[in-house]
């Protein structure tokens, strides 16, 4: 009993102590390292200047070999390659190098590893750099963090006229400092204090070791962070709330008793754990890990290749409209109720179109009905991109099959993108096209394994075909077509191809949903990253809270059919 | 069952009929463009191609990495099916048949992970896969679609295994089979449709997708068919030929798949039967 208590108490402050060591480790060294290369990096933006400066003047093959001597230093010229950049994703134009100390470079891509042989930071840090300084006209200057394996950088990109290039100076940078033993000594000691804090006041241990984790991120702030200046109140922030949001998760996790219950709990499922947890580990890594990436960049602002801590400003941004009319498509709310209108007109028509044909299809007595059905998936097997492209081109308003066919019965040419009915009834025509399929074959299969003989003894009692289908098979639909209609309002609310590539937000971006605004905020409005984020964000909290609303609905009425 | 009259035969015939070639339209449209020659998107009502050719055809797969490319496509789709189906149906199992902490919340997390865009994953996935030296590689584009088709496929067979009576299960555990026993025997034969479905699922998500294939690779030999595919389309002027002779390649796959499992299909989106 008494050592089971240890153990549990062990494994909590174990925890919060991790968590600690963690969170000091990174901020140490990087806190020394920015010390040391800050001199650093005012040498390096001057070199980059005058590389940049030179190359412009011609003189760029003497400047790149007179840098070649001095050992460490890496000195590039990056071009923008106009024919291979991609103008959707302007974060991964290709770029080249137009010259290179090493002269077997000369005109690689930037993204090859090549190019970096273990010296150079990765192609995407560069890059950054690239956007930053031809954004802003001046050097642009940053220190990547130091990994195991690889030593911290000192990267210096300045524009040159005309800002398709750069020249690029990478500075070897120095080691990472090693860290203290006596912090070791301390955090050991600090958790053993809270282990005997936690058996003394048993109740009150989380609450104490919430608070111990939070007393410590403060005192690491205070003592690390503060004496370096600007640099390290900019890091100290987010830290700092960081690890105030641990410590208010410990201290409720803990007052709640989760904690123990979950690690009880662990022994006496075992069998359940061993089925879930290689798809939950996947899971964990592939997506939990990048979705708290993507939620903590709603809360900074990213310019020009650096991230500054803004709390809740992005949010504040987004929810007060921003500024905009509520006519203009740039507020939150009109863009929003524009998503909605999509969604509903949607899975309306997806639902609809799939029951009818669903009803049809399910009669014994029709031939051909494995033909009609294989032909009717058709839609649902081509790519949703290439069913957009297709369709971009049948909207087209002088070659396009749709006004082709309109000019057949006589009709005039219709500029589809050019009023906001028009481009969104092409959006949901496609879309339509596309998704019907999916809802037919889940009304199908669901309307085969309805027994025959239900429907017969109602006839027997005398009930009409409208009476058969809304008493009779409606409800025994539900628990197959619920669910895809939950999904497929996900779906349609997050469908990105379509409005994207069919009506590009035109006219005027009136036909953007959440989503596309989004995106365009991240890579097509000046790379805000933040808002864009902040954007996900929004996203994701309608949908959970829509998902819970109609999974209650569907237990709620669950019942009432019996 | 009632015998239908002639009259609502023909009827039934001629609205289904209709509605059929309204759907085939746009994918005739592409079939005649990809056999017509010339590279624009002039349209005629006439089904039959214009100045019949296979040349497009000829110039999408004698493209020198088409063979490449056709096999990254096929490796990573193939490689998604088999891990994203094993790690669902274990999923879905424990899920289906266990009641453990965390029961709920994790399947409220499948859920969930579904509702976050994806496309906005694309910043934070770049640079995780960037430190796992995945970018430009077939195993990154693996575990990234394993992940988007997971949780989907664990939903849809903890659904179908709800429906497999506990008894049958009981059964087998008084005769002395033991719990991964009865997972292999009985569990996963009869969820066979449920599984064949969600095996095209994931096969379908990792050949179609084309976002994050442009997105993590950035050679021209690791790319998959569809960021080909895309590249015929440019910003001012489209290959509509060598487009839609792409689009019909990387579509038949998926199409054949189609006819192959199409029972399993229906079946296996049956909530219903308990007939095995």
């Amino acid at each position: 009993m008494r050592r089971r208590e240890i153990g549990s108490a062990l494994v909590t402050f174990g925890g919060g102590a991790l968590l600690c060591a963690v969170l000091a480790l990174g901020l140490f060294v990087r806190a020394r390292n920015l010390t040391a290369t800050e001199q650093m990096e005012r040498g390096a933006a001057q070199l980059a200047r005058d590389l940049a400066t030179r190359a412009v003047t011609g003189d760029a093959t003497r400047a790149l070999a007179e840098l070649a001597q001095r050992p460490g230093l890496i000195a590039a010229f990056i071009l923008a390659d106009a024919e291979t950049a991609s103008t959707k994703y302007n974060f991964l134009k290709r770029r080249r190098y137009l010259a290179h100390s090493d002269p077997a470079l000369k005109n690689k891509p930037l993204e090859s590893p090549e190019a970096s042989q273990g010296r150079a930071s990765s192609s995407k840090e560069i890059y950054d750099l690239v956007s930053a300084a031809s954004l802003k006209g001046a050097p642009a200057v940053r220190v990547t963090a130091a990994e195991p394996g690889r030593r911290a950088q000192l990267l210096a990109v300045a524009p040159m006229a005309g800002r398709r290039a750069a020249a690029l100076v990478l500075h070897p940078g120095s080691e990472p400092v090693p860290l203290p033993g006596l912090f070791w000594l301390l955090l050991v000691l600090g958790a053993g204090v809270a282990a005997a804090a936690g058996q003394l006041l048993p109740r009150a241990r989380h609450v104490v070791a919430g608070l111990l984790v939070l007393g410590f991120a403060a005192w690491a702030y205070g003592a690390l962070l503060k004496p370096l200046g600007p640099t390290g109140t900019t890091l100290g922030a987010p830290i700092l709330a960081a690890a105030a949001g641990v410590a208010v998760l410990f201290a409720i996790l803990g007052a709640l008793g989760i904690g123990e219950r979950f690690f009880a709990g662990l022994r006496e499922h075992r069998y359940a754990l061993a089925y879930v947890s290689p798809a939950m580990i996947g899971i964990a890594v592939l997506v939990l890990i990048p979705f708290v990436v993507g939620v903590s960049l709603a809360f900074f602002e990213h310019r020009h290749g650096s991230y500054s801590f803004v709390g809740l400003g992005n949010f504040k941004e987004i929810l007060s409209g921003g500024g905009h009319a509520l006519s203009d498509p740039l507020n939150f709310y009109f863009t929003f109720g524009v998503t909605m209108l999509w969604t509903a007109v949607n899975v309306f028509l997806h639902v609809t179109i799939g029951l009818a044909l669903a009803m049809v299809l399910k009669q014994q007595w029709l031939q051909l009905r494995g033909l009609y059905r294989v032909l009717l998936i058709i839609p649902w097997a081509v790519p949703s991109y290439i069913t957009a492209l297709i369709w971009k081109g049948m909207f087209h308003q002088q070659y396009g099959a749709v006004n082709h066919v309109l000019g057949f019965f006589g009709l005039q040419p219709v500029s589809w993108f050019s009023s906001f009915t028009t481009a969104m009834t092409a959006n949901v025509v496609t879309n339509t096209w596309l998704g019907f399929p999916f809802m037919m074959v889940i009304c199908l299969g669901a309307l085969q394994s309805i027994p025959g003989d239900i429907y017969e003894a109602a006839e027997v009692d005398g009930a009409s075909r409208t009476q058969q289908f809304l008493r009779l098979t409606l409800p025994l639909l539900r628990p197959a077509l619920f669910p895809a209609i939950i999904n497929g309002c996900i779906w349609t609310f997050n469908q990105f191809n379509i409005i994207y590539l069919v009506s590009r937000g035109e006219p005027g971006g009136k036909t953007n949903i959440l989503i596309t605004e989004a995106y365009r905020w991240a890579f097509e409005r000046g790379e805000r990253y933040g808002l864009a984020a902040a954007y996900a964000v929004i996203i994701f909290v309608i949908l959970l809270g829509y998902s819970w609303a109609a999974n209650r609905v569907a237990k709620g009425t669950e019942g009432a059919y019996g | 069952m009632r015998r239908p009259t002639l009259a609502a035969k023909i009827i039934t015939h001629a609205f289904l009929a209709t509605f059929t070639i309204m759907t085939l339209f746009p994918v005739v449209l592409v079939l005649k463009k990809s056999l017509s020659a010339g590279q624009d998107f002039a349209v005629t009502l006439s089904p039959l191609p214009d100045h019949p050719t296979l040349a497009h055809y000829r110039a999408v797969v004698g493209h020198p990495l088409f063979l490449r490319q056709l096999f990254n496509s096929g490796v990573a789709a193939a490689g998604t099916t088999i891990v994203g189906v094993f790690l669902a149906c274990t999923a879905a199992y424990a899920f289906s048949r266990f009641r453990f902490p965390g029961h709920r919340a994790g399947m409220m997390v499948f859920l969930a992970v579904q509702m976050f865009p994806a496309t906005l994953l694309m910043i934070p996935l770049y640079v995780l896969l960037d430190r796992l030296g995945l970018l430009d590689n077939i195993l990154g584009l693996i575990l990234v679609y394993s992940t988007t088709a997971i949780p989907f496929c664990v939903w849809m067979l903890k659904g179908y295994f709800d429906t497999i009576p506990k008894e049958l299960e009981e059964a087998a555990r008084i005769d002395g089979a033991s719990r991964f026993g009865i997972f292999f025997r009985i569990v996963l034969p009869l969820g066979r449709p449920a599984i064949a479905v969600t095996a095209l699922f994931s096969f379908m998500t990792a050949w179609n997708e084309f976002i994050m294939a442009s997105t993590f690779t950035s050679k021209e030999r690791s790319y998959t068919l569809p960021v080909m595919l895309q590249h015929y389309v440019g910003e001012f002027t489209t290959e509509w030929g060598s487009f839609a002779a792409g689009a019909i390649i990387v579509s038949l796959p998926v199409m054949a798949l189609f006819y192959a499992l199409q029972k399993n299909l229906v079946a296996g989106l049956t909530a219903g039967g308990v007939k095995g």
